[in-house]
């Protein structure tokens, strides 16, 4: 019963494990992307990232950096507005604010 | 440094007890050694146990005593694995990543071996030859000194590195290779 209980737990959690590591591994590749200056590219990245992560502030955070950046406004718009009011790192607030001032 | 009774440990944490005691016993049915009682999980000390015949082979004794320490730190990194790259890497877990993580370091924090299973070792290797002595004598020293760790919290600092540490080192790893 044990043993059995034990094997459903190990092949539940098997199975979650490809789209969390999926999802992690796309993360690195948009900070990569970022990095190099590619923002199209680091936010298909993100994308991939924020549609398993939901409600990671962090992931919607550097998306709305990267589309911003790309020009991609209905997407920075739709992220803006996910991210607005929430309490998210002061480190990314800092970054979309300063963004934002400079648009202004 | 404070200081929790170990029944109260082994309560808050007794998925890992049950792993512990299954690891023994999916080891004693692996070199066919008859189990005549087992107990997954009681409030007391032990908190569990295995009792099975002897055993005809000394490595059978070693890899049945340490047999928690890989089936544990295994199932106990591969339970948290999903749970914990939501949680650490991207602060955005749920109820069941919680609870997940916490299965993870209960389990992986059980898989040290106990002083009872290093002592049932070591009379294992009590009348081999003086070579197999010397080889299981350092499994059972770090066993001892592991005991002693507990007093300072080892057992669950192996168990956030197993549970939490492992996974955000692996997907550092793959990204960094893939």
């Amino acid at each position: 019963m044990a043993g059995a209980l034990v094997g459903l737990l190990i092949i539940f959690a098997l199975t979650r494990i490809p789209t969390s590591m999926a999802a992690a591994v796309a993360f690195e590749r948009g900070l990569a992307a970022e990095k190099r200056g590619d923002f199209a590219g680091a936010e298909k990245q993100y994308q991939k990232s924020a549609a398993v992560f939901q409600k990671s502030d962090r992931v919607h955070g550097r998306l709305f950096v990267v589309s911003f950046k790309a020009g991609d406004k209905p997407v920075a718009r739709e992220e803006f507005n996910l991210l607005k009011g929430r309490q998210i790192d002061s480190g990314i607030a800092r970054e979309i604010n300063g963004l934002l001032r400079a648009r202004d | 440094m404070f200081f929790i009774p170990g029944p109260l440990i082994a309560l808050a944490t007794f998925p890992g007890v049950i792993v512990h005691e299954l690891a023994h016993q999916l080891f004693c049915r692996w070199f066919r050694i008859p189990v005549l009682n087992v107990c997954y999980f009681r409030v007391g000390n032990p908190a569990g146990f295995v009792i099975h015949e002897p055993v005809t082979k000394s490595y059978q004794s070693v890899l049945i005593s340490v047999g928690p320490f890989l089936v544990n730190t295994i199932i106990g990194a591969l339970v948290s694995f999903p749970a914990a790259i939501p949680v650490i890497r991207f602060g955005a877990g749920d109820f069941l990543d919680y609870f997940l993580i916490w299965l993870g370091v209960s389990i992986a924090m059980h898989a040290i071996p106990s002083t009872g299973d290093a002592k049932s070792m070591w009379q294992s290797v009590k009348d081999v030859s003086p070579i197999t002595r010397l080889l299981v004598m350092p499994i059972v020293g770090v066993i001892y000194l592991a005991t002693i760790g507990r007093f300072f919290w080892l057992d669950l600092f192996y168990g956030i590195g197993v549970a939490v540490g492992l996974p955000t080192l692996a997907v550092a790893v793959y990204s960094y290779f893939v």
